[in-house]
Formats: structure tokens, C-alpha cells, sequence
């Protein structure tokens, strides 16, 4: 069911960048990438609120002080 | 400097351009590194960065860095004889990380014509096997186009291992079934390892983190490729048939760019694809 709907989804939004010229197309695909970044965006926000209302620190923030390399 | 000396390589700024970059001054005294760069596509000057590294790790080679436009011939790549094209290949008309591929390549070997290079490599390894120039098949294909046009292509990291990626984004827009990635635990000879041995990057790891997108261009034009070939093409044929419908559109159209260099070496400023070069 979800590989049919994730088909039905792209073959309509693909379906419309291919009606588009090239710099409507440039934009309305990084317009699709943003909106799929802010599902991650969005959950890296919740996971933060979330923690600081436990008072816990994140993975990320332990391995800066710790002098993580990424 | 003779062109038998020189090299001219497709460079990113990250960290496998960046390593063949550094296997081929061994090699060659003058490097040509070259960045490609149009509208889908950002932060190309990031690649001055890695140029600047290999200039002083590598003092005894001369590098010439330039960032190039490829706008016009991504255009004839992507719209040329649109309707035909859609008509045939459907919505593999939205592959435009293949047509940045085969719009390099024709502006590659446009460079090296005018400059007199007979060498071009780049740092195309098992990644991303999806996109149409990472493709076997498609790379044995520019391999002989370069060498009808006088001009020998290499991919010497090819076969090296590749780290996973750590890109939320290519984990959910791209389906990891494909044997792309080699074991972690396994991992022997990569580019960012090679870099580190060698003093020019300060992890052997860096793919995905901070420092690797500072130093390179990034394109933010594959969201859409990804989602027609893992959500639509793959929902409904195998591998195999998606990569036989891609080697087909690559043979297309490199062959149509073939057709262009050869008028080109043959009319120079006055032919068509004189028109389409930016420099």
C-alpha cells in the first residue's frame, strides 16, 4: 500500500516538473527537498524540546565537549 | 606546458575529486581542476578551499582551478528535441543528475580539446550507483567517447570502498536494497582515508559532516531524480531494467554530444556547440 501511494505521490508531483522549463524545474524540486528536510527538521526540533524538558543533553552536544570530531 | 603533462579532473572540493586530484599531481605537472557549476547547483567557490590544500601539499605541480558554467549545455541536455525525447524516454526526462553527468563530459572534453589535454580523470566510485554516470555500463561508454575524441578517461578510484552515508535526506528518498555501501566494519582504502594518510583532511571520515559540505559544491537538485527513479521507476521494474532504460538515454545523448565535438573541432567558433560552451 505505501509503495503505491509513494508511486502514485511521484508520479504526479515528477509528472509536473516535467511540464516545467529548466529554472521552474531547479525550484520546484529544491521546493520538494525543503519540504522533505522539514519532516527531519521538525523531528529534530521535537527531539530537542523533548529532552530539555527532561533535562537530558543531546548526543551531539556530549560529543563536542567531549571533543568529538563531527 | 605539453599536454602529454597534463591532467584535467572533475572537482568537487570533496573529498574523492579532491583524493584523485592528489593520486594524479604524483603523476602528471600540471592539473587542471576543474569545477562545474549551474543553477540547481551551490557553493561552488567552496572548492577553493581543496584546491588551495593540494597547491601547498604539492608544490612541484602547477594547478589551474577554474569554476565553470555549464547552464547552456544542461539545458540542451535536459530540453533538446523535448517533445521527441519525453515521447521516448518519459520521465527519465527528469534525470538531471545524468544530464549533469553528460553535460560535464561534453564540457570536459570540449576544455581538453581547446587546451590540448589528453588525460581526464574523476573521483567516481560505487556511490550512488543510480545516477546514469555512475553506471558501468554508461561510464565504459564515456570511456570510449573520450578516446574517439583523442583523450583517455579515468576513474581511479572507482573500485576503492566507499562509508556509508550519513544523509537523513538519502535515507528516506533512496531505497538502501541496492549493494551500494560497503560493510562498515570492513572498510580498507577509502578517499577520505587516503586524504588523511597524506595530510589533507583531519579525519579519515569526514562524508556527511560539517566540514565535508564547506568544502565543496552542493546540489540540491536530486530530490526529484531520487524520488522518480526509487519511488516510481524501481516500484515497478527491476534493476536491471532501469539500468538498460538509462544506458540508453546516456548512449543517446552522449552520442548527440559527440556529434557537436566533432563539428566543433572541425568549425570551432562558428559551430553549435561553440554556442552552447560558457566559460
Amino acid at each position: 500500500m505505501i509503495k503505491v501511494l509513494r508511486a502514485a505521490s511521484a508520479a504526479l508531483i515528477c509528472g509536473l516538473a516535467l511540464l516545467m522549463p529548466y529554472r521552474l524545474r531547479v525550484l520546484y524540486g529544491k521546493a520538494i527537498g525543503w519540504l522533505l528536510q522539514l519532516l527531519h527538521m521538525a523531528f529534530g526540533w521535537l527531539a530537542r524540546r523533548l529532552l530539555d524538558s527532561l533535562g537530558i543533553r543531546s548526543a551531539s552536544e556530549l560529543m563536542r565537549d567531549n571533543g568529538g570530531s563531527k | 606546458m605539453s599536454g602529454e603533462n597534463t591532467c584535467a579532473i572533475f572537482f568537487s572540493g570533496g573529498t574523492d575529486s579532491t583524493c584523485v586530484s592528489a593520486l594524479m599531481a604524483e603523476r602528471f605537472r600540471e592539473l587542471h581542476l576543474l569545477t562545474f557549476t549551474r543553477h540547481g547547483i551551490s557553493y561552488a567557490e567552496h572548492s577553493q578551499k581543496a584546491a588551495q590544500a593540494l597547491r601547498q601539499k604539492f608544490p612541484g605541480t602547477r594547478f589551474v582551478h577554474k569554476i565553470i558554467s555549464t547552464n547552456r549545455l544542461f539545458e540542451y541536455t535536459a530540453y533538446h528535441d523535448y517533445l521527441r525525447s519525453l515521447l521516448r524516454y518519459g520521465y527519465y526526462m527528469l534525470s538531471s543528475c545524468t544530464f549533469c553527468s553528460l553535460s560535464w563530459h561534453a564540457r570536459m572534453a570540449a576544455y581538453c580539446l581547446d587546451n590540448g589535454i589528453t588525460h581526464a580523470a574523476d573521483g567516481i566510485t560505487r556511490e550512488l550507483l543510480h545516477y546514469g554516470g555512475h553506471m558501468d555500463a554508461n561510464l565504459k561508454a564515456a570511456r570510449e567517447f573520450y578516446a574517439r575524441l583523442g583523450i583517455e578517461y579515468e576513474n581511479p578510484v572507482r573500485n576503492w570502498d566507499i562509508p556509508p552515508s550519513t544523509q537523513f535526506i538519502n535515507k528516506i528518498t533512496q531505497d538502501y536494497d541496492t549493494p551500494q555501501m560497503s560493510d562498515p566494519d570492513k572498510l580498507g582504502r577509502t578517499t577520505g582515508r587516503y586524504l588523511y594518510e597524506h595530510g589533507l583532511m583531519p579525519s579519515p571520515d569526514i562524508k556527511g559532516s560539517r566540514l565535508d559540505q564547506a568544502m565543496q559544491i552542493r546540489c540540491f537538485d536530486f530530490f526529484l531524480y531520487n524520488m522518480m527513479v526509487f519511488w516510481l521507476q524501481l516500484s515497478r521494474k527491476d534493476y536491471g531494467t532501469f539500468e538498460k532504460d538509462m544506458h540508453e538515454l546516456y548512449r543517446d545523448k552522449l552520442s548527440q554530444f559527440e556529434k557537436l565535438l566533432n563539428e566543433y573541432k572541425k568549425d570551432g567558433p562558428g559551430s553549435r556547440m561553440a554556442r552552447l560552451l560558457e566559460k
